[in-house]
């Protein structure tokens, strides 16, 4: 999975996440705003991209700042309350001498694991990074990433505010090597997935692949990153969140063009991505999926958010009339077209409801809703 | 994702009320804790159904004077012939049988809010471990009004088919009075809806009609700009709108309506009176607002801050929300939810969110419709609009008269199927 990035967009991602309540365009919020919905992850290390990978698909990147010592201060914003891995890459603009870091944090209990989240601000300590190959750990597959993840140990007063998640059966990391599914290299051809336009060498590339490791099971996941599209915030991992990228696949065809969105093979019109349980790694490992709510007493922020739009979609998001049914839609599309409509201005019911909403409240009902079970509602 | 086709428009009517008549089901009674709900309304039957949808285990009693409900949302449409009453009448046997609430039909007589009691007509009791009420609008007594012979038409039924029977009686060129109460009063975009589908009627069917609005309010409360349109040009000549007039006593038998700017005189009277909360909030020490009108509760789980344990939704209580059906069914969820979260042992979920939404027939083809998004404040503990989530049609217009049926069935099935 080649794709490219630029750091700028990380912050339009991360303004997202908490400034669209007010109906307006989150892209016209000045660059570097923070919000409470995100925490800085601040420390030092040499010349270095640092990146955050994260269970809703969401990608996060930085660089650190060039400050004449041999330790630059980096701080990148990342989500609140959602389970990230973090990959640290020295000499990201050098292809052939690169090297891909993938961190473990050990909190002051003993507790290790790439998986981390916090909901506030986070100070590390200077993380020292093997700067070209020869200095590298241990890189058998020679594709430039560390074969086992450099522990970053953290003092008590850190292990209180950074929360160390250790995983099972983790979407983003299937052989749970501690090496995220997008820096393996599943073809063996040196190149990890990240930087390989073609990641299982069926001479395919990726972007029209839908089978990118090539067990026959249709992926639907753009990115690699182990989040089916339907599930991923940011399906082609370029830092902008779907609903503010106009062209979701990155194939290069906007969206407004694009007949299928997320390169998919089905068309957008039928497009529910809905049977993916079937053949796909589904599930967002961030929220608890709701089982039938006639059985469950459980409550979840979801399910309340999502009763609020039962009268008028109807009772569990199934219509009795000719307003859409929510259940069973996909969860990137709800959560489009709620972006959508908040950053138009037509007097209309709905546009006006979207934006009584936030970005996390939106991902919660749309959590909800495409955990049920499908009713037929056309988008 | 880009531009996909959202609805259609056409209309359904009808197809969710419930026609069959069934007897109250007291299905057996489970183990889990006990809620009663006092109040089949919007607020009421959503709060019973969906307790049980989400904790199946709930013991919940449904207490209801009512043998049906007669929805007052539609009901304009009853005044100027569109529909029946039957479209927007509901039975409680989907509660009972799908959902498994027990529904009791009688009056609650009291409430001892420290043995956690409610007491029936019939002598019956009930013990709660949390109590709903929900028992929607009283109104404050008015000299010399007499509702059998000038409806307020305000809660539905019997008293919105004597005001359409006393309009279809009035000789053309005759004058209809309506009076509005001072806010805060039941659904504010009512009684102008009701003074335009009115005007539209005589305008077809009555020649020569007046229709004289007293409003106790200042100015149209609610979606102004169509309203202003509707009184100005749609009606004009027709419709004769007064602000800032009191209702000071009423002359049943000549239909006078004697106000601080005059006597009004009409063919057909109609007076809204001032509202307070259900009896049972004000006899029960419930209603403890600055008017001592409404009751106050925690906006988290509306649960009163006069009595642990009983909770106020829907029109009676003080939130400052408006008093209105889709918003009551929303408050209800919150109140359900942060029940069965208490139960639980948990908090109340601590950024509750609400909506209304309501369309408003201006004729037999058009409608106008208004929303809102209101969401929890933690810093005022108040319910608070969302900025730019408020907003009202422009115009009314026969797309969003036939949208106004899609909602309504939807919302009626929501709270009653």
């Amino acid at each position: 999975m080649k794709y490219k990035y630029t750091i700028p967009v990380m912050v339009s991602a991360a303004v997202m996440l908490a400034a669209c309540g007010g109906g307006g365009s989150s892209t016209s919020s000045p660059p570097g705003t923070t919000t409470s919905s995100t925490f800085k992850l601040q420390g030092t290390v040499p010349g270095t991209l640092i990146e955050a990978f994260c269970e809703d698909g969401s990608y996060y990147a930085v660089n650190s700042q060039e400050n004449n010592t041999t330790q630059h201060p980096f701080s990148l914003d990342m989500p609140i309350d959602v389970s990230c891995r973090v990959v640290m890459t020295t000499n990201e603009n050098d292809p052939n001498n690169k090297v891909i870091t993938p961190i473990r944090f050990v909190n002051a209990a003993g507790v290790g694991s790439t998986a981390i989240k916090a909901n506030s601000d986070v100070g590390l300590d200077f993380i020292n990074l093997a700067l070209d190959r020869a200095d590298m750990l241990s890189d058998t597959n020679q594709d430039g990433v560390e074969d086992s993840p450099k522990e970053v140990i953290l003092d008590a007063e850190t292990s209180q505010v950074l929360s160390v998640i250790p995983t099972a059966n983790d979407p983003l990391d299937d052989d749970n090597d501690g090496i995220i599914n997008v820096y393996e290299d599943d073809d063996n051809d040196q190149i990890n997935n990240h930087d390989d336009d073609d990641d299982d060498g069926d001479g395919l590339l990726d972007i029209y692949d839908n089978d990118h490791d090539n067990d026959d099971i249709s992926d639907n996941d753009l990115d690699g990153d182990g989040i089916t599209n339907d599930q991923d915030v940011d399906d082609d991992n370029d830092g902008l969140h779907d609903s503010e990228d106009n062209d979701d696949d990155n194939d290069g065809i906007s969206d407004s063009e694009d007949s299928d969105d997320d390169n998919d093979g089905t068309d957008d019109e039928m497009d529910d991505d809905y049977d993916s349980s079937d053949d796909n790694n589904t599930g967002n490992p961030t929220t608890p999926t709701p089982t039938n709510p006639s059985t469950t007493s459980a409550p979840s922020a979801g399910r309340l958010l999502a009763a609020q739009c039962a009268q008028c979609h109807g009772t569990d998001g199934v219509s009795k009339t000719d307003i859409d049914s929510l259940a069973g839609e996909s969860r990137a599309e709800i959560i489009e077209e709620m972006q959508e409509m908040q950053n138009e201005s037509n007097n209309e019911v709905m546009h006006l409801q979207a934006k009584g909403y936030n970005a996390e409240q939106i991902g919660l009902i749309a959590d909800y809703f495409s955990s049920l079970p499908y009713s037929g509602g056309d988008d | 994702m880009n531009q996909l086709s959202r609805r259609h428009f056409l209309k359904s009517l009808g197809g969710v009320a419930a026609l069959a008549s069934f007897p109250a089901i007291l299905s057996a009674a489970t183990a889990g804790p006990r809620v009663v709900v006092i109040g089949g309304g919007f607020a009421g039957a959503t709060a019973a159904k969906y307790l049980k949808h989400w904790s199946p285990n709930l013991n919940v009693t449904l207490v209801e004077p009512n043998a049906q409900y007669q929805s007052p949302i539609l009901s304009n449409l009853i005044v100027n012939g569109q529909i029946g009453m039957d479209t927007i009448t509901f039975q409680y046997n989907t509660l009972a049988q799908k959902y498994g609430v027990n529904v009791v039909q009688d009056w609650v007589s009291g409430i001892d809010g420290v043995s956690q009691k409610v007491t029936l007509n019939s002598g019956a009791t009930l013990d709660y471990d949390r109590l709903i009420v929900a028992p929607g609008i009283n109104f404050n007594p008015v000299a010399g009004l007499d509702f059998n012979k000038v409806p307020h038409a305000w809660k539905s039924g019997d008293q919105v088919l004597l005001l359409k029977q006393q309009l279809d009686a009035m000789p053309a060129g005759g004058t209809f009075v309506m009076t509005i109460p001072p806010a805060p009063y039941r659904c504010p975009p009512g009684p102008y809806e009701r003074a335009c589908v009115v005007a539209d009627y005589f305008k077809t069917h009555k020649p020569g009609s007046k229709v004289v609005v007293l409003d106790a309010n200042a100015d149209i409360l609610a979606e102004k700009t169509t309203f202003s349109h509707a009184f100005n040009v749609t009606y004009a000549g027709i419709v004769d709108y007064h602000t800032d007039v009191m209702l000071e006593s009423v002359d049943s038998d000549r239909k006078i309506a004697i106000t601080d700017a005059g006597d009004f005189q009409a063919d057909v009277l109609n007076v809204i009176p001032t509202q307070s909360a259900g009896t049972i909030i004000t006899s029960s020490g419930l209603a403890n607002d600055a008017s001592g009108r409404w009751g106050q509760v925690n906006p988290l789980s509306y649960e009163s801050t006069a009595t642990p344990n009983i909770h106020i939704i829907g029109d009676s209580q003080a939130t400052g929300q408006p008093k209105a059906g889709h918003i009551a069914n929303a408050e209800a969820k919150v109140c359900a939810d942060a029940i069965i979260r208490l139960f639980n042992g948990d908090q109340p979920y601590a950024e509750p969110m609400t909506n209304s939404a309501c369309y408003s027939p201006v004729s037999v083809n058009t409608a106008s419709w208004a929303t809102v998004v209101y969401k929890y404040d933690a810093n005022t503990g108040a319910m608070a609009a969302v900025p730019g989530s408020s907003g009202t049609a422009h115009v009314s217009t026969n797309e969003s008269y036939n949208d106004m049926f899609d909602w309504a069935n939807n919302l009626f099935a929501d709270t009653f199927a």
